[in-house]
């Protein structure tokens, strides 16, 4: 975390040193990076200033980090070219509602100021979830009969999966979920996601899916099963 | 998990869930779920994001798309300094962004179909769904028209409107991935099943934005 005296630092260093420092890149090793945290508070203080030279530098040295991280994120989460077709436009969609957070919101901004990195995957998992939220909509405004998760819930007689963890389970699993990631919210029901990624992604058991859920085990093995299903269809080639 | 006084929005939620650990957890989804179960498919379908994230490589760079583009940074720029222009220059008034979202919300089955009679696209209900969701350059007298109907500040509509983007496929597992879902103005008329007529007359309302 960034301390009062290396604000105060920043703080006087004129427009044209801190563009100087404000272009250093190297994070890890460079000891006059200026951390996200630190730019973020210089930004709101020239706000309160309103000392707009000094804001439009600091935001613009802010909107090339967003940008990256946007852009990382993005593919990161696979939602390019899934869910946008385009890294850049979607690097530019969360950076977008990433500021607004950033301006709107003291209690973000409060957060940013701290740990700027936390702040932004809260926000951009957010942002995620919302696309989702926004294409199901919009899926379920033109279909009339898309009830597939009724279809999973009535198949009761189905064995249940047993659930077995040995260590080289678990590592296939992880494995597995790594090389169908990128299909999987295009191919799976938002419980069949939940399920698998739960699952698979972080080695829950199935108990513990279900109790998060509020459905039975036996549900959540329907999950399980049809996603293993749409996945072994959609991979096996 | 603290006892509310109130009832915790979902953010609120969500951020209590998020700042208290670094990766979600059984225990703490659970206990997430049973504190708040109105909200349980939303911190659950969070927790699972959040997994997936946690859980995914890192991208592997292509020297081609991993530069930041000097015309991204400048648009950003341009968005943060109207938006500081917006929260800085107006006075201290209540905004009504939430009741205008409460009214974009709202537009579902005959209310959609009334809205889109008033802006002006006749039978072409899907056309204003897409300006909803997936259009990201939504003509302005559109947003003005749709702003007067639903008796809301076009600033605030415009908010609604953003971030211009939906997903590209479809979410279920029943059918083929469906058309993208960021589209222009022009697409989406063009891939309307209407007279050419028609679409040269939708097409129109875009006519006023280049000046």
């Amino acid at each position: 975390m960034h301390t009062s005296e290396a604000d105060a630092a920043v703080a006087a260093l004129d427009d044209h040193a801190l563009r100087a420092r404000l272009t250093r890149k190297d994070w890890r090793n460079d000891p006059l990076f200026i951390p996200d945290e630190q730019v973020f508070s210089q930004f709101r203080l020239a706000r309160a200033k309103d000392d707009k030279a000094r804001l439009g530098l600091l935001a613009e040295a802010l909107n090339e980090r967003l940008l990256e991280h946007s852009r990382k994120f993005a593919l990161k989460m696979r939602m390019v070219p899934g869910l946008i077709d385009d890294p850049r436009r979607a690097a530019l969609e969360i950076a977008s509602c990433i500021w607004e957070h950033l301006l709107a919101r003291a209690s973000d901004a409060a957060h940013a100021e701290k740990a700027f990195g936390q702040f932004f995957k809260r926000r951009a998992l957010d942002f995620f979830k919302a696309l989702l939220a926004k294409k199901r909509k919009l899926q379920s405004s033109l279909d009339t009969d898309d009830d597939e998760d009724d279809e999973v819930l009535v198949t009761d007689h189905l064995d249940e999966l047993k659930d077995f963890n040995t260590p080289d389970l678990l590592a296939a699993r992880q494995q597995e979920f790594g090389r169908v990631n990128s299909r999987l919210l295009e191919i799976l029901t938002q419980k069949e996601y939940i399920t698998f990624t739960l699952l698979n992604g972080d080695n829950w058991q199935v108990q513990e899916v279900a109790a998060a859920l509020g459905v039975t085990v036996k549900s959540v093995n329907n999950y399980k099963r049809s996603a293993l299903a749409k996945i072994d269809k959609e991979f096996k080639q | 998990m603290t006892t509310p006084n109130r009832r915790l929005s979902l953010d609120e939620v969500l951020d209590e869930f998020f700042y208290s650990a670094d990766k979600p957890t059984p225990a703490q989804v659970i206990r997430a779920c049973e504190g708040h179960p109105e909200y349980r498919a939303d911190i659950v379908e969070f927790a699972a994001l959040w997994t997936a994230y946690e859980a995914s490589s890192e991208p592997a760079e292509d020297a081609s798309t991993s530069a930041t583009h000097a015309e991204d940074v400048s648009f950003l720029q341009s968005f943060v300094l109207n938006r500081l222009h917006e929260l800085d220059g107006k006075p201290a008034s209540t905004s009504d962004l939430e009741s205008t979202k409460r009214a974009v919300a709202a537009l579902k089955g005959a209310k959609l179909a009334r809205a889109a009679a008033f802006v002006g696209f006749g039978s072409n209900v899907l056309l204003l769904a897409k300006v909803l969701t997936t259009i990201t350059n939504v003509p302005a007298r559109i947003v003005k028209d749709l702003a007067e109907h639903l008796q809301v500040l076009q600033a605030d509509l415009q908010q609604c409107l953003r971030p211009r983007v939906a997903g590209a496929r479809s979410y279920s597992a029943a059918r083929a991935p469906n058309a993208p879902g960021s589209e222009t103005w022009e697409s989406a008329v063009r891939a309307l099943p209407v007279s050419e007529d028609e679409k040269k007359r939708l097409l129109a309302f875009q006519d006023g934005d280049a000046s």
